[in-house]
């Protein structure tokens, strides 16, 4: 159990068993459908995104194959936060690591909403709250883009919510730092880091864009350069933990996420490809922390940005 | 084991059966024991390493022998199948399944298949699996020349069939579709289909008021990323609303699905 000691990640109240937690919307949320073994190793699941109504996604293409990587449009298709809870969480919530809110809005209401039904179903553990929706009630700019809708939206959340607090900031941002430095003044447990890159795809045979929603979300490892430098900003800028989020698909792309300031990683378009990436990912962590005699994760965190 | 029993596996390319340039069937080996799939139930497949391409690509097998090792039809299509057509034997291929949920138990009623293009796999596999069980009838559709070579093999021999090529260059001129309406079908009769969405788009209008609508099944072909239902990338629109192909389908009742919305 020792080596298992190893690879724990402090994150806000939570202590995880291991710093790779799985992304929102890439794992499906029934147990029975999840090869067995494959979460062993993960330190905490994030649900699909949740919202305050049920949302049919996007139609259409949803999935686009890139250079390394994949353009999604599913567009929040999920059953509404109350129907999750009434319905899917219970299945969950034995799966062995903590489960993880992911929470969307598109109006400030909406998130203080969710946060009461998590309340009134008497869950105080860690949400995550996605911030790269458009700001209806704002004007349509992503919330990561309006720094005083956002802080006032994180505000009152911070005051509604007990649990641990985690913000997945938005990459489509100039200034990474910005989004960050208001979550932890809001009082954030935690910051990811970041989200999918908007992109476009064009069916070149049909002369048009492949999403009908024309721009779409990229992921995989093909963004892991600028994931990287985008946790190597925001940890430079913040003191609460970074998660760093986008592209990890080896023990390379982990360590390297760790040594630019993450203190966890989240793997997503990676288990598309191989269901035991994460148990290679951790293998990967823990020799090389046995190789060069790193007894604590804390040790690996922040440690290029110190050289 | 889980309930459904899909995993990834390493497996071995044991031959392969080139019936063109750009049309074979690659034969592989599981390296560890796995669930054996029913027809319908499909595997992710890709003989690459590492993330480009990125994903792996969807395929229903077109037999499955006593030994584990399982058969796929596959059309150069793109990037990845044209990958998959340069492995050679022994080579190392990922496998991804079974998954997805198979077509149910026949009825015991006349089992009329239909495949068209590479969709005829797991109208096969079905074939062989049931035809001492119930009457079967396979019907299949090609595009053409290209595929002279495997309407002849031997996979077809020993087989109740009709064949139709668009051009009339193989078997009659037509479509699966065509049977249906030269022969008619019974009222009886169970229907099961899998091939180009036009193909199935248009047996719906083949088909109706003569045979009972819970007896025709579909399997889909959809783009797809994790091949468990958890990333959505691969929704149908149907009368209960979404439904994801890779782990509710890829086998739909027909009424099901939204047909003028895909």
């Amino acid at each position: 159990m020792s080596s298992k000691r190893l690879l724990q990640a402090k994150i806000g109240s939570l202590t995880l068993r291991s710093p790779a937690i799985i992304a929102s919307g890439v794992w499906p949320m029934e147990p029975e459908r999840w090869p067995s073994g494959v979460v062993d190793n993960v330190g905490a699941i994030c649900t699909k995104g949740l919202t305050l109504s049920p949302k049919e996604g996007n139609r259409g293409i949803r999935i686009w194959e890139t250079n390394c990587g994949l353009l999604n449009s599913i567009g929040l298709q999920n059953p509404g936060l109350e129907a999750f809870l009434k319905n899917e969480f219970d299945q969950l919530k034995d799966c062995g690591c903590p489960i993880i809110f992911n929470l969307a809005f598109h109006r400030e209401e909406e998130l203080y909403h969710l946060l009461d039904i998590l309340t009134s179903f008497g869950f105080t553990g860690t949400v995550e709250i996605n911030v790269s929706c458009p700001n209806v009630s704002g004007g349509g700019m992503t919330w990561a883009l309006d720094l005083a809708s956002l802080e006032k939206v994180l505000k009152r959340a911070r005051a509604l919510w007990r649990g641990d607090m985690w913000v997945k900031l938005s990459p489509n941002v100039p200034k990474i730092c910005d989004g960050a430095i208001v979550a932890e003044s809001c009082g954030a447990d935690a910051i990811v880091v970041a989200n999918t890159w908007l992109g476009l795809a064009i069916d070149v045979k049909r002369k048009k864009p492949v999403f009908e929603r024309i721009f779409a979300g990229l992921s995989g490892p093909a963004i892991l350069p600028l994931s990287l430098r985008l946790v190597w900003e925001a940890a430079s800028a913040v003191k609460i933990p970074v998660i760093g989020c986008g592209g990890v698909a080896d023990a390379e792309g982990a360590l390297a996420m760790l040594m630019a300031g993450a203190s966890a990683f989240q793997v997503g378009t990676a288990l598309f490809s191989d269901f035991e990436v994460v148990k290679k990912i951790c293998d990967g962590i823990e020799n090389y922390m046995a190789e060069n005699q790193i007894n604590d994760l804390e040790e690996i965190v922040g440690i290029a940005q110190k050289a | 084991m889980t309930m459904n029993g899909t995993r990834d596996l390493g497996a071995i390319v044991l031959e392969k059966f080139q019936f063109s340039d750009e049309l074979f069937m690659i034969r592989v080996l599981p390296e560890e024991d796995s669930s054996i799939p029913l027809p319908g139930q499909f595997y992710l497949l890709k003989s690459w390493e590492g993330f480009d391409p990125l994903l792996s690509r969807p395929f229903a097998p077109i037999a499955v022998h006593e030994n584990g090792s399982l058969d796929f039809l596959v059309k150069v299509v793109g990037r990845g199948t044209k990958i998959i057509n340069s492995s050679i034997e022994g080579a190392k291929v990922k496998l991804r399944g079974p998954c997805g949920k198979p077509f149910p138990a026949p009825s015991g009623q006349r089992l009329l298949l239909l495949g068209g293009s590479v969709g005829i796999a797991p109208m096969l596999f079905a074939y062989k699996r049931y035809k001492d069980i119930v009457p079967a009838k396979l019907v299949i559709g090609v595009p053409g020349g290209e595929w002279e070579n495997f309407c002849k093999s031997e996979l077809m021999s020993d087989t109740n069939l009709e064949v139709f090529s668009d051009d009339g260059s193989i078997g009659r001129s037509g479509t699966p579709l065509t049977f249906l309406t030269e022969e008619g079908v019974g009222t009886d009769d169970e229907v099961w289909a899998c091939g180009p969405i036009g193909m199935l788009k248009a047996l719906g209008g083949s088909l109706i008021h003569k045979v009972r609508e819970d007896q025709v099944y579909v399997s889909l072909e959809a783009r797809m990323a994790c091949g468990i239902g958890g990333c959505l990338g691969c929704v149908i629109p149907t009368t209960l609303g979404n439904r994801r192909v890779c782990a509710d389908g890829p086998v739909f009742r027909m009424s099901e699905v939204s047909w003028d919305e895909l």
